[in-house]
């Protein structure tokens, strides 16, 4: 990663959407499983969502923590005005595709008769997509230089 | 769009008793991968920290970055 020339920031955000594709592909995964087979029900749905947002804590921790003992020096920076400005740019482009991905979820959800944990999954995929819009671009931004 | 501005940063550093990315970075508030990306010309720093590379190396800003202007590339 040192030949890299990638900042603790940048490492951070290659990690963090790492784990939110791998774990959200698993949920997902399993909820459309449960919805084609049809033994899926709330508390199971319920059970899946904890199971992975405790699976992106515990991820969150030992990843960061492992990058943070291979690049000590980088690890001890604070985030500068480069690693803002990227993160609001990303952040800026992703709260459109979240807003665009709410507003079809919601026409969506009126002409169809959905039940709420549905509509819940639905919002959680769209609040996802757009994290993931959010860290490719700023790796995107990182890689590029500005 | 890539930045419009070029530097002497990296000379600068050699004439400072051969200072390095890292130290500069320390002495401006910035990460090194930053100071790389400055000196490559990827990244331009906000005027803050312009003025505080300028005072670092003891010159004025002219003398640390050029402005391309009509030069500049996409």
């Amino acid at each position: 990663m040192k030949s890299l020339n990638m900042s603790f920031e940048e490492k951070s955000t290659w990690v963090s959407l790492a784990i939110i594709i791998f774990v959200f592909i698993g949920y997902f995964s399993q909820v459309y499983e449960g919805l084609i087979s049809g033994n899926l029900d709330k508390a199971a749905v319920m059970g899946l969502f904890i199971g992975a947002v405790v699976s992106i804590i515990v991820l969150e921790i030992v990843l960061h923590t492992v990058i943070a003992v291979l690049s000590v020096k980088d690890a001890g920076q604070s985030t500068d005005e480069r690693d803002r400005l990227f993160s609001m740019r990303a952040g800026n482009i992703s709260g459109w595709v979240l807003g665009i991905g709410v507003l079809i979820i919601a026409a969506y959800t009126t002409m169809h008769d959905l039940e709420s944990v549905w509509i819940a999954n639905l919002l959680l995929f769209a609040v996802l997509v757009s994290q993931v819009v959010s860290y490719t671009l700023q790796i995107f931004y990182y890689r590029r230089g500005y | 769009m890539k930045p419009a501005i070029s530097n002497n940063i990296r000379k600068l550093r050699f004439e400072n008793d051969e200072m390095t990315q890292q130290a500069l970075a320390d002495a401006v508030g910035v990460t090194r991968q930053t100071v790389f990306a400055i000196e490559k010309g990827k990244y331009s720093p906000s005027l803050e920290v312009a003025f505080k590379i300028a005072e670092t190396f003891g010159v004025t800003l002219d003398k640390v970055f050029q402005y391309e202007g009509g030069k500049q590339s996409r």
